[in-house]
């Protein structure tokens, strides 16, 4: 397994606010990592600093050995929380857009996973339910053969079935020597597939290890561990 | 990656303004040829029919001419719009994690912006011409993006066409920057418009005192047609030196500060 993201003393402050404290980081590749934490924990600014959505006030990212950059980006594949896909576009259009800008888009596993969901290429984007379009977003994300798959909220907003399928969607696409960091605070849904932990509070790391060990070692659910820990 | 990036701005414009200019064709076509359904028509002949026509027809005239003259104010505001919800609005997510940099993305808005403004204000200046006028001559449409006049020669019309392009293009920029400052630094709208006025003006007056300082060098009246040459050069080397300093400071804003909602 080698290095797939590293973040050294990786900080984030909006004024006199600050969102993520001094972080150290280092993740291994072919792990699915749960980032979890309560609202407000860090967890989104976490992931958009390494998608480079956002300008670390601190610190510095490495992913796959490099700083965050156009060669970065072309080998992670993220999926943020809000419809991010131009709306006047058809589904058809986007799968080409794709095609065009990642190389390791799989445009025949788009095009099935569409099919079996009878999302029809030439609906417009803005004719979509929102459950639909996450899913066509969804579909785009995990076509991609990436490095590093970032996942924010995946199952967030959306029914107990359609979580049952983005999870399924996600573990059989994904690649498998790649990473998957999913940030959410479902873990009762997600806890199943997690290989890693990473558990946020007030922008402080406040847990990071194998989701076996931890839960040998506690001896509970990472779901309780999670309630207990983050107890209003 | 950048051939890419023109082919899915331009398809996006293409959508734009096809439907702008389809309305701007049928309504020249139509101001053109229905006053010929009044055409003789005698106040006493007149009927409820041609009173309607008649009144459509002050209606297109109106119209065209409004989007004639407003094309460039069009323009700007589709470039514009374009670019703040592509780099700062959700859409944001997907332009800014592409495997491109942010160089690249604000080279290729500017251009087909720019571009597709050439090409509007040609579409214009041809139907104001061919249709309303029922004549041609090309060194009007160079005429459309500067201030000379007929009676200058080829070299003041071209450096004149170079000078408007360059100004509008450092205008686009002065915008893109203060969005960028909007976005990087959480100000609101009201002073990211402010900042963008007063840049605008700012370079006005800096060009003005440029001008001047040239005027009194060459001892020639900067009001004298013989100036129009040297004014339209200066204007030339202004505008590149602006524009360069703001796509550089735009760019930095984008790929260091950014700081996506």
């Amino acid at each position: 397994m080698s290095e797939i993201l590293r973040c050294v003393n990786l900080s984030k402050s909006y004024g006199k606010n600050e969102a993520l404290h001094p972080l150290n980081l280092t993740l291994e590749s072919g792990r699915i990592i749960g980032l979890l934490g309560p609202n407000g924990s860090g967890k989104t600014t976490l992931i958009k600093m390494i998608c480079g959505l956002l300008t670390p006030s601190g610190g510095e990212i490495y992913a796959d050995g490099k700083k965050i950059g156009p060669e970065t980006k072309a080998v992670i594949s993220y999926l943020p929380e809000r419809t991010y896909i131009p709306e006047h576009m058809k589904v058809k259009e986007i799968i080409a857009y794709f095609c065009d800008f990642y190389a390791d888009f799989r445009k025949d596993v788009a095009e099935e996973m569409l099919r079996k969901l009878n999302i029809n290429t030439e609906s417009k984007i803005k004719t979509l339910s929102k459950g639909t379009k996450e899913k066509v977003q969804l579909i785009l994300v995990m076509s991609r053969n990436a490095k590093l798959y970032l996942l924010d909220e995946p199952i967030a907003g959306v029914d107990p079935a359609a979580r049952d399928y983005i999870l399924d969607t996600i573990i059989t696409n994904y690649n498998p020597e790649a990473s998957v960091i999913i940030s959410t605070h479902l873990i009762q849904d997600i806890e199943r597939v997690l290989d890693d932990v990473i558990m946020l509070q007030y922008g402080n790391l406040r847990m990071y290890g194998s989701a076996d060990a931890i839960r040998e070692e506690k001896g509970m659910s990472i779901d309780a561990l999670f309630r207990e820990v983050f107890r209003c | 990656m950048l051939s890419k990036l023109f082919k899915h701005e331009f398809k996006y414009y293409i959508r734009i303004y096809s439907a702008v200019y389809i309305i701007i064709a049928v309504t020249a076509v139509l101001t053109k040829f229905l006053p010929t359904l009044v055409e003789g028509v005698s106040e006493e002949s007149e009927t409820l029919f041609h009173v309607v026509i008649i009144f459509f027809i002050s209606l297109l005239i109106g119209g065209i001419t409004f989007i004639l003259f407003g094309a460039s104010v069009i323009s700007y505001f589709v470039g514009i719009k374009r670019f703040n919800k592509s780099m700062f609005s959700s859409e944001g997510y997907l332009t800014n994690t592409l495997p491109v940099t942010s160089a690249s993305l604000i080279s290729v808005k500017l251009t087909t912006t720019v571009v597709f403004y050439i090409i509007t204000r040609i579409v214009c200046s041809f139907v104001w011409q061919i249709v309303l006028l029922d004549e041609f001559d090309f060194s009007t449409l160079l005429l459309e993006f500067g201030s000379s006049s007929y009676d200058s020669s080829m070299a003041e019309i071209i450096t004149d066409f170079l000078s408007g392009i360059l100004t509008y293009s450092a205008f686009i920029l002065m915008s893109y920057m203060c969005l960028a400052m909007q976005s990087s630094f959480r100000m609101s709208k009201f002073v990211s418009i402010l900042c963008a006025i007063g840049l605008l003006f700012a370079n006005v007056i800096a060009l003005a005192i440029i001008l001047g300082i040239v005027s009194g060098v060459t001892d020639t009246d900067i009001l004298r047609d013989d100036f129009a040459l040297t004014e339209n050069i200066v204007s030339i080397v202004y505008y590149t030196v602006i524009c360069t300093g703001l796509f550089f400071i735009t760019n930095l804003l984008v790929s260091k500060k950014l700081n996506l909602e």
